[in-house]
């Protein structure tokens, strides 16, 4: 697995230069990053489906559908 | 009904595994409907594959899903879970931190939530699955609200009671 979890955010101005704040698209790419962990290393278990993890993790994130 | 040799329980693992992959089966809100399982266990395999509700949802739910080819025993398998949900609570807690609006702060904390309630539960997991296969006790990875704690004594959440 990926040691990479540099989230994607903005920089706004501000006084002496900018800041980065992260948004949706931070939360965005926790979740891909999660799922893609999940493909990862989805070889090494049984019974608990991709299907089932990947729809156990979107409800984490407050999503009810399947969204690869 | 006596206890399944190795051989029919990997069989048995196998049809479930095939029907969480092949049906659709888990309920509107994402928790798996354990009694669609259950019939399709029933009705596609032959010999049907018997198999009570509370004992599905246990062998599914509860670790013992976890390679009955034992290629990765469960404890190492938690490990790497543990390891990513953590790392995930610590990204969330960034996010939530430093996020441009209150939705998306308040989004972050709740999968900072919800991931730290994985956390627990794959550790209550890990200790049982020790303690069943005798290993050897080792320090308990344990998250104290977005920064990983590992400590050698009990599981403690947020008190001392079970110190």
């Amino acid at each position: 697995m990926s040691d990479d979890w540099s989230l994607e955010g903005v920089d706004i101005p501000a006084w002496g230069g900018v800041v980065h704040v992260y948004t949706q698209i931070s939360i965005e790419t926790l979740r891909q990053k999660l799922i893609d962990d999940i493909y990862d290393f989805i070889d090494d278990i049984t019974i608990v489906s991709r299907p089932i993890l990947i729809k156990q993790i979107n409800k984490r994130f407050g999503y009810l559908e399947i969204k690869e | 009904m006596g206890r399944l040799s190795r051989e029919a329980t990997q069989l048995r693992y196998k049809a479930i595994e095939k029907v969480l992959n092949e049906h659709e089966v888990t309920h509107q809100n994402g928790d798996i409907n354990f009694s669609e399982v259950q019939r399709i266990l029933e009705s596609d395999f032959d010999p049907p594959v018997i198999i009570t509700i509370d004992h599905l949802s246990n062998i599914i739910r509860d670790g013992r899903f976890v390679n009955y080819n034992e290629t990765m025993p469960f404890n190492r398998t938690a490990d790497k879970v543990l390891r990513e949900l953590n790392k995930s609570i610590e990204a969330a807690k960034t996010i939530s931190r430093t996020a441009d609006t209150d939705k998306v702060k308040l989004q972050a904390l709740n999968v900072m939530r919800q991931l730290s309630a994985d956390v627990l539960r794959v550790t209550e997991l890990l200790k049982s699955y020790e303690i069943e296969h005798e290993v050897a006790s080792r320090p308990i990875i344990h998250l104290s609200f977005g920064n990983p704690v590992v400590t050698d004594k009990k599981i403690s959440v947020g008190s001392d009671e079970n110190e």
